[in-house]
């Protein structure tokens, strides 16, 4: 077996001294795209960074019918223990693949990396368990206990049927080798996520921190430090949403995720997250400003308003939302081409991440406070109107 | 007829205590008592009515209708009886003298007592001063709540710590005893600390006693203050910190010295920066936690103006954060970009406040940033001017936080790479001491600096009427800065002495000993300072976590880097045509390699760049001296910051199949000083922001806060005094120079006086010429929010080429004390910012003709700058209407302007 230098729970997790937030660089793409230029674009940002960078990708799991995990457990010892608490839920791990090369384990100090092929219990055995049969969210709220009761041995850092996760407290291009990321460049990816990361705050845990934050279908980048983190995370304890990293960015991605599944539309998630000025009330039509203050005096909802720096990208099942905040104290770029769209935290890597994919695009910067949103489709990507919502029914 | 002398004969003499203004619950009752002694009550110390302290007081905050301060004599004319009788013109006359006394004027900062020649004056703390309410509520609470209902600002100034801070008492000195022996620093080599070095990579600055004098800014400070502080420090032979109101250009001389410090206003010139000893970014002060600073605008006089290059008598704004920062991330861009500026040679230094939260993580990010030097701003920091919560709530133990420091940079593996300043309150020698042996290489102080020129820490910096001249600008000249300097620096030496004392009692023999050292025990109940010196031992070694191979690459110097990269620049150079150079930036140049090697060829000759295929490469042009640079495509963050001269033009560029639009990310082209920066395209975030002078033109609009804390242009002064070289003084002929320059101004003050001296400057004033922003806007969408908040002066055009329907955001101007923006289309009154209105039309022929010229000049820069189909378009729209109807085209401007100003100053050709 692997004889890797084990690393201390307050590296991994940083036990009782958490997690630090981050500043970092931020990329993401969707449509009819390529993986390895997009991550040399990506690479003009590492100098936002330094501890931490992850990847996205979304698609190189489908068409098949289980859940795949990417688990990184911090000391061998405990990993048969773990995967007998899965079993004990009646949860099957039909395999298990090491995701990462023996070799790279004695060049990096790292957790052990490990895939799983994951399948869910009968739907007598959920009924039983959890009083629900639906299975995305048996996993789904399985992953959230597990990551949050053993958050000092193990992380499952990606639990979707669809799109897989990498992440390492290292830069991106230790990501990339270490997780021999290029093999995927073969395969068609209909989006992809790259976040490299700079721990900005009090906190120790190096493995919790990297993003792109992933939840089965919800995965999140994002680049700021909310001077909000508390109200933020106020709010989702009280619509009973558990975070499991902890941190501002995983609230935002948790707040974007539960408004676009709740069906609210794309402008009104963009009046929650990002308020405007009390000025700007006044020249709304009087119908808009009634929804407006309905839903920024919400008990709940009014506390999800990012104050501080922030811009941040959400992968919600195939809908891509990108928001900054209403100071725009981050930069936020976008660029559309014909059949793809780019979007980052400088208009650099966008304009180099298309010039690499050989291909055309218009840039523009999205004002502070405005929300764009996208929706993937069978690799084909539209922009969706801020009128758009998810419709009842179809999720 | 003959005229006769006029004789006064005192008949009587009398002293009157001035009655309260207002009697009841709002009867001020002041602070102090004073009182005048008369021959009756204590014959030999009784008033002999000679005026000296109706001179000396300055206090007249309360009644600024009064002749005098605290004093003021009144003469009255009687006959033989004493009845008042109309004073004639000559003759003998006969008067009483009577003396008032104001006491609610009085600070207790003991001028009149220290000049009275009778020792007749007493002043002493009033009992009564908190009068109401008791000790469970708290007398001062209510004391300030009725000040508050009095409508009251509650700004103070200097310390206001309710408790005293501690560091005094309940220590032992250790001392080695026996296993060690102590050592004898008077007859021996021991516990010398006159031997350090600021800096620990390539700048290193020598530093003759670890004790600083830190960051107090010249407009808080009168000139002959600062003067007596820089010639202190250039004798003692420390760096001087000049604070955020830059320095005088009389104290050019001493520039090699001097670190200045970069505030969140950017006051300054900024050129001829390479004369200086360093960069210093301010990031917090402990005395003001979290909030920004604001100067009146009386206090901003002409010569401040002057220095600042911010419109005369206007108030000033330093905005509470660093806009060009906003995270951690963005340090190592700040760095980097002063670094391509001033090179290895220079400190870099940082001032952060010590946060009670966070705070291993900002030194540590700070260091990895590469800055060459932090300064921690705790304890009880002083300033100028704060809000009483921020004076009577004083940061943590400066002592404790340079422990935190020292411990997370080791740990980290950096601390051989930073140097470590503490400063906060610390008053002497034993206080400094403890600073050092917790972990910081230096000490500053800031306020102890004023002791030895009369500060009592009489709380009134802020009120303009500093008796001792410290810091009123106005009673500088009560201060001989030469006396002062003396006495800074034997009061310097004296707490040298003591800690070399100190030090040599421990054993020890020189600074690098003493540094964190942490040996005496404290036994008080302070748990900050029990953290750091009361828990005993301290292992010698923390667990290290050595650079990484990338962070080390980070840190490494330029001239390492460019050794790396010599075979690079040199096929770079190959291309070198005359005067000219092409660079094709192929998208993926680094942004160091590309300034290096423009670097490069700026010295071997090449006036004029263009480049090719640029993607965002960041700090182009950034300590390039050039004449003129073209870029094709996408300039990065920070490009052409701190430019002089130059004249920058972008253009859109393809690559392969991509097209680059010519646009710039943010913060380009912050503080400089081009002739012109043409950008073909749009701009991000703080576009032209501290910039000072030159010409800004953008085809279309911008993100948020463009034209932040524009200011009124350069003058001449600093352009004169750039041409200057004083490399080749010695120290000693520097403090000369510097002396002759004071001789001259001082004469000049006593024969004219304050107000006449400042108006010298106020040609220079009027002949800069502002800078100007002009903007055509997209067809899509306008500026972004906040244009030209805190502006200083100069002025933002809003073409709006495309006829939007909204041309600009909200927070419009906010803060805006001088200069205006010209907006061509609708703004909404809910648009303004704060301070500032709307005018509905431009009528000014001057500005009418400005406004002209500009538009015009804008037309011929990008009619051929190649940009798309759907701008061009309505560029030719606009052209030829205002080819046709310029009259037209200027009706349609609105222009906002601060709320008390009218006339707008307008560059005329």
């Amino acid at each position: 077996m692997v004889t890797a230098r084990e690393i201390s729970v307050e590296a991994f997790s940083g036990g009782e001294r958490g997690i630090p937030g981050g500043a970092c660089g931020l990329l993401a793409a969707a449509g009819n795209i390529e993986l390895l230029p997009l991550i040399s674009s990506a690479g003009c940002l590492q100098y936002r960074a330094r501890t931490g960078a992850g990847v996205t990708l979304k698609g190189i799991y489908r068409d098949q019918p289980f859940y795949i995990f990417h688990v990184m457990f911090r000391t061998e010892g405990k990993r048969k223990e773990l995967e007998a608490w899965f079993t004990s839920y009646g949860i099957h791990l039909l395999e298990r693949e090491e995701m990462v090369k023996r070799k790279f384990y004695y060049e990096y100090d790292m957790p052990r990396m490990v895939k799983y092929t994951v399948s869910p219990p009968s739907r007598e055995e959920m009924l039983e368990i959890a009083k629900h049969d639906d299975p995305d969210r048996y996993v789904t709220e399985r992953v959230m206990e597990f990551n949050s009761r053993f958050r000092d041995d193990a992380r499952i850092f990606s639990s979707s049927r669809d799109s897989g996760t990498f992440l390492t407290a290292f830069e991106l291009a230790d990501t990339i080798k270490i997780f021999e990321i290029e093999k995927y460049s073969s395969e068609s990816i209909d989006a992809l996520q790259v976040h490299v990361r700079w721990p900005t705050s009090a906190g120790r845990g190096l493995w919790w921190g990297p993003q792109p934050i992933a939840l089965f279908n919800i995965s999140g980048i994002h680049n700021g430090h909310l001077s909000s983190d508390r109200a933020n995370a106020r709010a989702l304890e009280q619509l009973g949403i558990r975070m499991q990293v902890g941190t501002d960015s995983e609230a935002i991605f948790l707040e974007v995720a539960h408004l676009v599944q709740e069906g609210y539309s794309l402008q009104e998630i963009e009046w929650i997250m990002a308020q405007k000025f009390p000025e700007e009330l006044l020249s709304m039509d009087e119908e808009e400003r009634k929804r407006y203050e309905e839903l920024t005096r919400h008990p709940i909802y009014s506390q999800f308003k990012m104050s501080g720096p922030s811009t941040a990208i959400v992968l919600v099942d195939d809908i891509l939302v990108g928001i900054t905040d209403r100071d725009h104290l981050r930069p936020f770029a976008v660029g559309e081409g014909e059949d793809f769209v780019i979007l980052a935290s400088e208009e650099r890597a966008v304009i180099s991440g298309a010039y690499y994919m050989g291909k055309d695009v218009s840039l523009f910067t999205p004002e502070a406070g405005k929300v764009v949103g996208y929706r993937i489709k069978e690799g084909v990507v539209e922009r969706l109107p801020l009128s758009w919502r998810r419709g009842y029914g179809h999720p | 007829m003959a005229t006769r002398e006029k004789v006064k004969i005192i008949r009587q003499t009398r002293i009157v205590y001035d009655p309260p203004k207002e009697l009841g619950l709002y009867n001020y009752s002041p602070k102090f008592r004073v009182v005048v002694t008369s021959e009756e009550e204590e014959p030999g110390h009784g008033c002999v009515f000679c005026g000296t302290c109706v001179r000396e007081c300055t206090h007249n905050l309360r009644h600024p209708e009064l002749p005098g301060g605290v004093f003021w004599m009144e003469e009255i004319p009687v006959d033989e009886k004493g009845n008042r009788i109309e004073e004639p013109d000559s003759g003998v006359v006969l008067v009483d003298k009577i003396l008032h006394i104001v006491e609610e004027e009085c600070c207790n900062c003991k001028r009149c007592v220290k000049y009275c020649p009778q020792r007749s004056i007493k002043v002493f703390k009033n009992p009564d001063h908190f009068d109401i309410g008791n000790e469970v509520t708290n007398s001062e609470v209510i004391d300030l709540n009725l000040a508050r209902s009095r409508g009251e600002r509650l700004i103070g100034s200097a310390h206001r710590g309710t408790v005293r801070t501690g560091m005094r008492d309940y220590w032992m000195i250790d001392a080695a005893e026996i296993l060690s022996p102590q050592r004898d620093h008077r007859f021996e080599f021991a516990g010398r600390l006159r031997t350090a070095t600021l800096g620990k990579r390539v700048a290193r600055y020598p530093v003759k006693i670890p004790i600083f004098d830190c960051n107090m800014s010249y407009g808080s400070n009168a000139h002959e203050t600062v003067l007596a502080r820089l010639i202190a420090s250039i004798e003692l032979g420390r760096p001087f910190f000049s604070g955020e109101g830059y320095i005088h250009p009389d104290m050019m001389p001493a520039a090699r010295h001097i670190i200045l410090q970069f505030g969140s206003g950017g006051f300054g010139p900024w050129v001829d920066l390479e004369k200086f000893a360093g960069f210093s970014m301010k990031y917090g002060q402990d005395a003001k936690k979290g909030k920004g600073g604001h100067l009146p605008g009386v206090k901003n006089d002409l010569e401040i103006a002057l220095i600042r290059c911010v419109e005369a008598l206007r108030p000033l704004t330093s905005p509470n954060p660093q806009h060009l920062q906003y995270s951690i991330e963005e340090l190592p861009m700040r760095v980097e970009t002063l670094r391509a500026l001033l090179g290895d040679e220079k400190l870099i230094g940082a001032d952060a406040y010590g946060t009670a939260w966070n705070f291993p993580e900002i030194v540590v990010a700070l260091a990895r940033a590469g800055f060459d030097y932090i300064t921690i701003k705790a304890g009880d920091g002083s300033t100028g001017a704060a809000h009483l919560t921020d004076l009577k709530n004083r940061g943590l133990n400066v002592v404790y936080l340079a422990h935190i420091a020292d411990l997370a940079l080791r740990e980290a593996g950096l601390r051989d790479r930073v140097s470590l300043i503490a400063e906060g309150g610390v008053k002497d020698g034993f206080e400094a001491m403890l600073v050092l042996l917790a972990g910081a290489d230096f000490v500053g102080i800031g306020m102890a600096q004023f002791i030895p020129l009369g500060c009592t820490l009489c709380e009134r910096c802020h009120t303009d009427q500093c008796a001792w001249g410290i810091t009123t600008r106005r009673y500088g000249h009560r201060i001989d800065p030469f006396v002062g300097a003396k006495r800074i620096v034997e009061m310097n030496r004296a707490w040298l002495t003591e800690m070399e004392g100190l030090a040599a009692g421990l054993g020890m023999s020189t600074h690098q000993d003493v540094v964190g050292a942490r040996r005496f025990r404290y036994h008080g109940p302070d748990p900050l300072l029990y953290e750091t010196f009361g828990k005993g031992e301290i292992s010698g070694q923390v667990e290290k976590s050595p650079l990484s191979r990338a962070q080390a690459f980070y840190l490494a110097p330029l001239s390492e880097k460019r050794e790396e990269l010599k075979g690079f620049i040199e096929r770079v150079l190959e291309n070198v045509c005359g005067d000219e150079l092409h660079i094709d930036v192929d998208v993926e140049l680094g942004s160091l390699p590309l300034n290096l090697a423009m670097k490069e060829a700026a010295e071997r000759g090449v006036r004029k760049f263009h480049l090719h295929r640029v993607c965002g490469q960041r700090y182009i042009g950034v300590g390039v001296k050039a004449e003129e640079i073209h870029v094709h495509g996408l300039s990065g963050n920070n490009s052409f910051a701190f430019t002089r001269g130059v004249r920058v033009f972008t253009y859109p560029d393809r690559a392969g199949k991509t097209l680059i639009p010519g646009d710039a990310q943010v913060a380009v082209a912050n503080t400089s000083n081009p002739k012109e920066i043409n950008i073909a395209g749009r701009v991000n975030d703080l576009f032209a922001s501290y910039a000072v002078s030159g010409r800004f033109r953008v085809a279309k609009g911008g993100g948020v806060r463009n034209l932040l804390l524009f200011k009124a242009g350069l003058p001449e002064v600093w352009v004169r005094e750039c041409e200057k070289d004083y490399s080749r003084l010695s120290d000693e002929e520097v403090v000369e120079e510097l002396l002759r320059r004071y001789q001259e101004r001082k004469a000049f003050l006593e024969e004219h006086g304050f107000d006449k001296y400042i108006e010298r400057y106020r040609k220079d004033l009027e002949e800069r010429v502002p800078p100007v922003g002009i903007f055509g806007l997209g067809p899509d969408r306008g500026m972004g929010d906040y244009f030209m908040e805190y502006a200083q002066g100069g002025i933002g055009i809003l073409l709006n080429i495309f006829d939007l329907e909204s041309p600009v955001g909200y927070y419009l101007c906010s803060g805006l004390s001088a200069g205006c923006a010209y907006i061509r289309g609708k703004v909404r009154e809910e648009q303004l910012g704060i301070g500032v209105k709307l005018v509905r039309e431009v009528r000014d022929s001057n500005e009418r003709k400005f406004l002209e010229k500009e538009i015009a000049d804008f037309i011929r820069v990008f009619e051929k700058a190649g940009m798309d189909e759907e701008y061009m378009r309505g560029f030719d729209r606009f052209a030829e209407r205002f080819a046709a109807k310029p009259e037209e085209i200027l009706d349609e401007f609105v222009k906002v302007v601060p709320l008390d100003l009218e006339t707008v100053r307008v560059p005329i050709a």
